[in-house]
């Protein structure tokens, strides 16, 4: 039977590593802005055909702005060319930022699980790190997104 | 399981005191902070090493011996990342990197030669020997031919980003390889320059076929943090781009840089690869080849890199709740303060003995940012501990260590150190001088005790229980703990190590059990002993003073005393003179411990083995 094989990759932004520490974020993430920071490179580095043959199962499934994961989506041949795309997006927009792989895998329930487990961690060095200025509303934020991993669909 | 390296994090900040208008101080300090986060990043990111790579052309003088500045202590890494530890876990687990391993912080040269007179002359170069790593950058056709062939260094590193002068032969890459040298591949101008992308890849392309990974080696090169990226996405670039296989990628920037790691220190802390200079004992001693035991040598850590190594990541997560903490001041290295070079962290003695080799280097250059660092490494510890580690210049007699410091101090803490010291898990421990074992008393406080013990006690494995005043009792593989510690913790006992036979071991650490009780010993009276302790532990127990509530498990200890003096390991112990308290009449060391034991009733039982016995509950000595 030929199934449409995908990789779901979970990964995490590290937005502009060279700001001090405490100031609030240059840009937000969402959806629309990863995404089309990472066609952009894909196209920049495999041309125009490279980006449509990956177009069809690309997809930013998920991104938490706050701890700064995102789930991405891409069809099993090319998920390691949309690796290097990834790893070579230098800026969202005017910020320099950078790509980390957390975790890489062929099902969404796996990724889900993954997801979830890099998520509340990352919940929790955010915490540690900015300290009291955690407001409800940003916790409140951050545990709609945990549900939001959890109604991920195919 | 694999460690991950980035072998080359650029290190130019220059250190000449001369030379400094503000501008380049300025210049400098933004330099510094870069390099700080480039480390703090690569360690977030699951990194076990990393290495600061200074460029140089031309010929290396004298005065760019290796910095004492470059590694990081753990409280400037802390300050830029509060959340270091957690990051760092979370990233080893998911890139199946073991979380124990310390992350180590090595130095390295790049020389950029042009010719094979220079390539020849490099060679033989002892400044060289201060880095840890040595690398080689050919400029030109014939540099490259020699340093295949010929040169003695670690690593050819060749700059991609430029059109390649030279063409890379496959029978010289063959010989370089056959001979062990390692290439060097950076990947950070793929990812900030666009235009280099294209150069850089043909050519590396082309190095790594000729390769075919074999001793092939990525690292970051990355001049900004931004630039710098995680193991596993650097593996699918080499692997997508390059055209190695994933297996043969993730070697290489793990497995081959660690076996590089090895030989070239093993270059730098060996004369000709077989022979340790160390300085093994304090001028007065001499060595006693009964106590070199073996487990030294099995336990030793090849890829240490002496102070550039943190505590491992549990001991910073530990560490992160008060920065007050003595993660710092066990950092401290204090034989080299004894040399007058203050250093930041020291663990391993292979520092200690590498200064030995650099005998004729006395005080950094530059110390300015040493000495900032330094105090930010003070003002982190106890304020107690700054007048100490002043005094601590002078011999040790003078060393007066603040009393109301000492209180909560666990006994444990120095009889797990004799234990250490009869087990000698570490071959270092025996440098430790004197001085060094006043530390175990500086280093802990009233809320510390813990701290250090668990230090103590992680390198016991387990000898140790949970007792009041150790939080931990981790097992861990105690060449991951800082070995500073060890040697701090062992220090104290090694002296009556190497001075003492086991017979007179026991009769000591009763001595140590009384201490506990708040007695101060004196001085007349331990040179009376017939064990000849040495004088810096005479010093120690003179201005110690502990809680009673310690180290209890007297119970039966009669019935072990009387088994002693069977045996005849405890020789006279009615020497003994102390200073009681209460009534200052000299007892005998059983009725002291009877005493003891009347007063502090405990649960545990002395077990006599042949060679080996344990008094459970409390503290345990282990010797084989």
């Amino acid at each position: 039977m030929v199934q449409f094989k995908n990789r779901y990759m979970v990964m995490e932004v590290f937005v502009d590593a060279n700001r001090e520490l405490g100031d609030n974020d240059p840009i937000i993430l969402s959806a629309f802005n990863v995404s089309k920071a990472i066609k952009d490179s894909i196209q920049l580095n495999f041309g125009e055909c490279g980006l449509a043959v990956s177009l069809g199962s690309f997809q930013v499934k998920y991104v938490n702005p706050t701890t700064k994961i995102c789930i991405i989506r891409t069809s099993r041949e090319d998920h390691q060319k949309v690796w290097s795309a990834i790893t070579m997006v230098r800026s969202i927009g005017k910020c320099p930022v950078s790509f980390n792989l957390l975790d890489l895998s062929g099902s969404i329930k796996a990724c889900k699980r993954a997801a979830l487990m890099c998520d509340e961690a990352k919940f929790e060095q955010y915490r540690l790190a900015a300290g009291d200025l955690v407001t409800p509303e940003i916790t409140d934020v951050v545990k709609s997104c945990f549900e939001k991993i959890k109604a991920l669909e195919k | 399981m694999a460690l991950f390296f980035d072998l080359s994090v650029p290190y130019l900040e220059r250190e000449h005191g001369a030379s400094s208008s503000t501008g380049a101080a300025a210049e400098n300090k933004a330099l510094r902070s870069a390099r700080l986060r480039a480390a703090v990043k690569a360690l977030e990111l699951g990194y076990a090493g990393v290495a600061y790579d200074r460029p140089f052309r031309g010929v290396v003088a004298d005065s760019d011996r290796s910095r004492s500045a470059a590694p990081f202590p753990l409280p400037s890494l802390l300050a830029a990342a509060p959340s270091l530890a957690a990051a760092a876990a979370l990233h080893r687990r998911l890139l199946r990197s073991p979380p124990s391993p310390p992350f180590r912080q090595f130095s390295r040269i790049t020389l950029s030669l042009d010719s094979p007179a220079a390539v020849a002359s490099s060679s033989s170069n002892p400044v060289l020997r201060t880095y840890d790593i040595v690398a080689i950058r050919p400029l030109n056709q014939a540099a490259f031919d020699h340093a295949c062939k010929f040169s003695e260094v670690d690593m050819i590193s060749i700059d991609f980003s430029q059109k390649l002068p030279f063409r890379l032969k496959l029978p010289l890459v063959e010989v370089a390889i056959k001979r062990g040298l390692h290439f060097e591949i950076t990947y950070s101008h793929l990812i900030a320059d666009v235009n280099v992308r294209r150069q850089m890849l043909a050519d590396a392309k082309l190095l790594v076929e000729w390769t075919r990974g074999k001793n092939v080696i990525i690292s970051s090169a990355a001049s900004s943090v931004n630039d710098i990226r995680g193991p596993y996405d650097v593996t699918n670039l080499v692997v997508f781009l390059l055209g190695l296989s994933m297996e043969r990628a993730k070697a290489a920037i793990s497995t081959n840089c660690r076996s590089l790691l090895v030989k070239a220190l093993r270059k730098k802390h060996f004369y000709k690869e077989t022979i340790r200079i160390e300085r093994i004992l304090p001028d007065n001693e001499q060595f006693d080849s009964k106590k070199f035991l073996l487990s030294n040598l099995i336990n030793w850590d090849p890829i240490s890199s002496g102070e550039g190594d943190l505590p491992s990541l549990d001991d910073i997560a530990n560490s992160t709740p008060s920065k007050k903490q003595n993660a710092s001041s066990k950092a401290i290295d204090f034989t080299s303060i004894t040399d007058g070079t203050p250093f930041l962290l020291s663990h391993n003695a292979t520092i200690i003995s590498s200064s030995n080799n650099l005998s004729a280097c006395a005080v950094p250059d530059e110390v300015s940012q040493q000495d900032e660092a330094n105090e930010v490494l003070i003002e982190n510890s106890l304020s107690t501990s700054v007048t100490a580690l002043e005094e601590q210049i002078s011999p040790p007699e003078t060393i007066l260590v603040p009393l109301d410091n000492i209180e909560k101090l666990p006994v444990e803490a120095i009889l797990a150190s004799e234990a250490d010291a009869l087990q000698s898990d570490h071959m270092e421990l025996e440098d430790c001088n004197t001085t060094v074992g006043d530390t175990v008393l500086l280093s802990s406080d009233a809320n510390l005790s813990s701290f250090t013990v668990t230090e103590n006690t992680q390198t016991y494995n387990g000898f140790l229980e949970d007792d009041e005043g150790s939080k931990h009792c981790e097992t861990e593989a105690h060449k991951d703990v800082t070995e500073l510690m060890k040697c701090i913790a062992s220090a104290s006992g090694n002296q009556d190590q190497t001075q003492l036979n086991d017979d007179n071991y026991y009769s000591n650490s009763m001595k140590d059990d009384m201490h506990t009780e708040g007695v101060k010993v004196r001085t007349a009276e331990r040179e009376a002993s017939p064990e000849e302790v040495a004088s810096a532990h005479d010093e120690e127990w003179q201005n110690f003073t502990t809680e009673p509530a310690l180290t209890g498990q007297r119970e039966g200890l009669d019935a072990f005393l009387e088994e002693m003096h069977a045996m005849d390991v405890i020789k006279d112990t009615n020497v003994v003179e102390r200073e009681d308290i209460p009534s200052g009449n000299t007892v005998s060391l059983e009725k002291i411990l009877i005493k003891e034991e009347e007063r502090m009733p405990s649960r545990c039982s002395a077990t006599i083995g042949a060679k080996s016995f344990e008094v459970k509950s409390g503290s345990r000595f282990c010797s084989n």
